[in-house]
């Protein structure tokens, strides 16, 4: 008796405990929810706002995209009426026809032209992912193998390590001078080669140290077959390294591919603008136009988010590299 | 084992060999990569300090006219203590000096990033351990919380401002509207155009950007402290709360600091932050160094680099000589191995 009714209020007490850790689990989401929220709500808003037209968010800035509007979108990406006119020529469409298209579609002076800033952004951080990639990866590994090791090594590592704590500031205006000395300021040469330039030493100081920890006895196989040091970096070396370059150049692509400061001071032609310089131009230029730059910034963090939607963990190790440890 | 003497450094050997160095490989490997740092970081450095020294007029494109002025502009920039006898101009309330600025712009600029890099750390670090704690107990759906708080850290300055100039807006952006449903319509101000909010709302937001990273290199060095320690822990009594003040924080100095070293050198260059949301305003509130320097470099028609590049030369000894005390400082006790 006594027992059936001990373990009938166990039982009970089992209930009373499982349900207060469920609730406690439930009251865990509400801190969880609203940083969630926080973080996430100013995209989803611009997202919102970005399939809306501007006087529907005058209206009420928080209403839901109904009806669904993709002007927005037209407008970001379609060329400007000048470029469109000669591009439609191009292709053997008269003027007139252009135009009065765009006058039936309401952009009558054409759109922002957002893909040339896309194609900008690519034609700078492509070649500039490549040069601070073969470059640094070569540095690396001469830094990180034994064989390399001359004296006076770890001076010049320790010479080009230290630039990872200098502010931008102290070469900015010396690179804005040294461009144009250069004859490379205002084209996409000046940003290609201060990117790199920029990430040496940071990619430098990740890449030697997974350089130095691959064993010797690898190096002492391929040299036995007759591995030349080039062929021993290209072939040997470098493919072990995969991960840790896959590392580096997420770290990079984010970097150059959001970099505002050299891009605002070596390129002042809005032509050769990359992504960041012409969203930033747009605001200057349309800021009461929320719509339009709503559907602007969600096009220009679209790249980013679909890699990271893809590559999720690696964009994470990329970003978090050499800050855990060290 | 043979084959790896040539190949292991003889510096420890007293009979060592002359021994032979792969020079054209080394020069091959090496030569690019100091190549593009020289050109475009060492070059310039030297320049930013001989310039610093000069005035420099600029002519049109390319022409540049070099005129010899000393320490002049150091003179102006670096603050001289003078003896004061009024408690109120006194440094800290207490030292007897007050600091007479010779350019008062530059000196709000120092203070603004000042403030803003010794409070940043104090609102990102503590914050992002809070949740990644929380998200190593092991709380359902973890991963996604972790992917989700991160993607800010990967959007540029410049979305993230235009976003943000929308949430403060003073008609119709998210924190005043929230603020006026729960009919606290007295806060509901204009967030970026005063002078007292302007640079709350600036470090708020870059707090909102940051976090993500903290939390996501926070929680990778918590779940590399072995799990026995904790369990150790627990059974030693310790609840969830003590676990993370003696446990946790301890054993993630270096990481902890590191992160502070990291976040303080980022709002000490702070700038794209600025320039796209309040370019300095209003009234230099929040004008920063680094804005400063732009501005007098680009957009006071100054037409003199020398003052910028002494703003330049001041501050990154400013922030490599703090950094560096940081790490020494915060970093010299020893660390416990796990």
């Amino acid at each position: 008796m006594r027992t059936a009714q001990g373990a009938a209020a166990a039982s009970r007490r089992r209930t009373l405990a499982l349900a207060s850790r469920r609730l406690s689990r439930l009251l865990l989401f509400i801190p969880l929810g609203v940083v969630t929220a926080i973080l996430l709500g100013p995209f989803v808003w611009t997202l919102m706002m970005s399939f809306r037209l501007t006087n529907e968010i005058n209206n009420n800035p928080y209403g839901l995209p109904i009806p669904f509007h993709t002007y927005n979108y037209t407008y970001a990406l379609l060329p400007a009426k000048p470029d469109l006119l000669a591009m439609g020529e191009a292709v053997g469409i008269w003027p007139e026809a252009t135009a009065a298209w765009l006058d039936r579609a309401g952009l009558e002076n054409g759109g922002f032209g957002f893909g040339t800033y896309i194609l900008n952004s690519i034609l700078v951080v492509g070649p500039a992912l490549v040069i601070v990639t073969v470059v640094t990866t070569m540095a690396s590994y001469a830094f990180g193998r034994p064989r390399y090791d001359f004296p006076g090594r770890g001076m010049v590592f320790i010479f080009v390590f230290l630039s990872m704590f200098f502010p931008p500031q102290i070469t900015l205006l010396s690179l804005f001078q040294l461009t144009v000395t250069y004859d490379i300021y205002n084209t996409r040469w000046a940003l290609m080669l201060v990117y790199p330039a920029t990430a040496i030493a940071f990619n430098t100081y990740l890449l030697r140290a997974f350089f130095a920890q691959i064993p010797t006895e690898i190096e002492d196989a391929a040299r036995i077959d007759g591995c030349s040091d080039w062929g021993m970096y290209w072939r040997v070396m470098l493919p072990i390294a995969r991960p840790a370059v896959a590392t580096t150049l997420v770290f990079n692509f984010i970097n150059f591919w959001n970099e505002f400061l050299y891009a605002l001071t070596l390129v002042t032609k809005p032509e050769l603008n990359t992504i960041p310089l012409a969203s930033w131009r747009w605001v200057g230029e349309y800021y009461l136009d929320v719509g339009g730059l709503a559907a602007g910034l969600v096009v220009s963090i679209l790249p980013i988010v679909v890699l990271y939607l893809a590559l999720s963990e690696q964009f994470m190790r990329g970003m978090t590299a050499g800050a855990v440890k060290g | 084992m043979a084959l790896n003497i040539p190949l292991t450094r003889g510096r420890a050997g007293a009979g060592r060999e002359a021994r032979r160095y792969p020079w054209r490989s080394i020069c091959l490997f090496l030569g690019p990569a100091l190549a593009l740092y020289c050109a475009f970081i060492i070059v310039p450095v030297g320049m930013t300090f001989y310039n610093s020294v000069n005035r420099l007029q600029v002519f049109g494109a390319s022409g540049i006219r070099y005129t010899y002025v000393g320490a002049q502009h150091y003179d102006r920039l670096i603050p001289r203590p003078e003896v004061t006898t009024q408690p109120a101009q006194m440094v800290a309330g207490v030292v007897p000096l007050t600091l007479a600025w010779g350019d008062n712009t530059f000196r709000l600029a120092v203070e603004h990033s000042l403030t803003w890099a010794l409070v940043s750390p104090f609102l990102e670090i503590p914050i992002a351990l809070l949740l990644a704690y929380l998200l190593y107990l092991k709380v359902p759906f973890a991963r996604f919380f972790r992917f989700a708080w991160f993607t800010p850290v990967l959007i540029s300055w410049v979305v993230v401002g235009i976003m943000f100039r929308w949430i403060y807006n003073y008609e119709w952006g998210i924190v005043n509207t929230l603020l006026r449903l729960v009919s606290l319509d007295a806060l509901a101000v204009n967030w970026l155009g005063r002078l007292d909010t302007a640079l709350p709302a600036l470090i708020a937001m870059t707090t909102w950007k940051q976090v993500g990273f903290n939390l996501v290199i926070l929680l990778a060095a918590i779940s590399s402290i072995p799990a026995e320690l904790f369990d150790a822990a627990r059974m030693d009594g310790c609840n969830r709360r003590q676990i993370l003040v003696s446990i946790v924080v301890p054993l993630l100095r270096v990481t902890i600091v590191n992160l502070l070293v990291l976040c303080f050198m980022g709002k000490m260059e702070a700038f794209a932050a600025v320039w796209v949301t309040t370019q300095g305003g209003p009234v230099y509130s929040t004008e920063t160094v680094a804005t400063y320097m732009q501005k007098r470099a680009f957009n006071w028609q100054t037409l003199d680099l020398g003052y910028p590049s002494a703003i330049a030369v001041i501050w990154f000894f400013v922030v490599f000589g703090l950094a560096m005390l940081f790490q020494r400082v915060l970093q010299r006790r020893e660390i416990v191995e796990f």
